[in-house]
């Protein structure tokens, strides 16, 4: 997959974990408002059961985010 | 500006500053009232420390209750035990804590949020509330109920076999209302959402798959801490 491609799907799909990962979080430690404000959809158990499951993949998407942005050169030599 | 005229006015204000913090500390009563003349009681101060084990605070909680502190009226107050039992009870606060031996021993509290704290507790046992009542032999389960409707399980042979207690001080002080006055469920072993505060009633029951609040929305049944707090 051409780099630049594969840098942009790993920027966004980053913004979306964090995105995740912090509403998530909040879920938890400030439920009674989060749960309020998605109508019950994001109560404290579901997003525990959330958060628990997103930190991996943003992680992941972290690491490669910072390999692509920090090392373009990198690549480039690679093609 | 003048370099010179730039030094007064840090000077002017920096002169301000110290008139505003002197004057606020002279003005705080902490600060600066004069100890009473005929003595008087002051708030309990909480013990940090326990035979050489360093304590949490008081204040070191996250306040995660599902409507917020409840402020019971003591005089207005009774601790039910219900269901099935021999003989139902109804206990005023000063029956449970003046009627009662009073244990204490240092547990530690492990939130499913990620926090945990490690206090000096003190109250008497469920297993001595539950032993006057008399507790018939088909039940299996105690369901206990507090004031702002939250509710919590647990098995029977969990409450009778160990030293589980029903709280009323922690670090040496009343447990104060954000913290589940008057009286807090020590679960120990178990994830925090079985620590129940401001409990009114202790019911029987056969029903070993009755859900507490939050055992509803999928948290473990058993709460053991040393296993997933997800089924």
């Amino acid at each position: 997959m051409n780099v630049r491609v594969a840098s942009r799907v790993v920027h966004w799909a980053l913004l979306v974990f964090a995105l995740l990962t912090v509403v998530s979080g909040l879920g938890i430690t400030e439920y009674q408002t989060v749960t309020e404000l998605t109508f019950g959809l994001l109560n404290k158990a579901n997003a525990n059961r959330l958060h628990l499951w997103t930190w991996i993949p943003f992680l992941a998407l972290l690491v490669a985010h910072v390999l692509l942005a920090a090392r373009p050169g990198w690549f480039r030599r690679r093609r | 500006m003048k370099p010179h005229s730039i030094r007064e006015s840090l000077l002017s204000v920096a002169f301000a500053l110290m008139v505003i913090v002197v004057g606020g500390a002279v003005g705080h009563p902490d600060m600066a009232e004069a100890a009473p003349e005929n003595g008087t009681d002051l708030p309990a101060v909480e013990v940090r420390e326990y035979e050489g084990l360093d304590l949490s605070s008081i204040n070191d909680f996250r306040e995660n209750s599902i409507h917020g502190p409840q402020f019971v009226d003591v005089s207005q107050y009774t601790l039910a035990v219900t269901g099935l039992v021999e003989n139902e009870q109804s206990y005023s606060y000063d029956d449970v804590v003046n009627s009662h031996d009073t244990y204490r021993k240092v547990v530690t509290l492990s939130c499913v949020e990620g926090w945990d704290v490690t206090l000096l507790w003190e109250g008497v046992l469920v297993k001595d509330l539950l032993n006057e009542a008399g507790v018939r032999p088909e039940a299996t389960t105690v369901i206990f109920k507090a004031e702002d409707g939250y509710t919590t399980t647990l098995p029977v042979e969990y409450i009778m076999d160990g030293d589980i207690l029903l709280a009323y001080r922690m670090n040496g002080v009343t447990l104060p209302p954000e913290r589940g006055f008057p009286f807090q469920l020590v679960a120990e072993s178990k994830w925090g959402y079985k620590w129940i505060k401001w409990v009114t009633e202790i019911e029987l029951s056969n029903n070993p798959n009755i859900q507490g609040y939050w055992e509803y929305y999928g948290y473990s049944q058993s709460g053991d801490l040393d296993k997933p707090y997800f089924d």
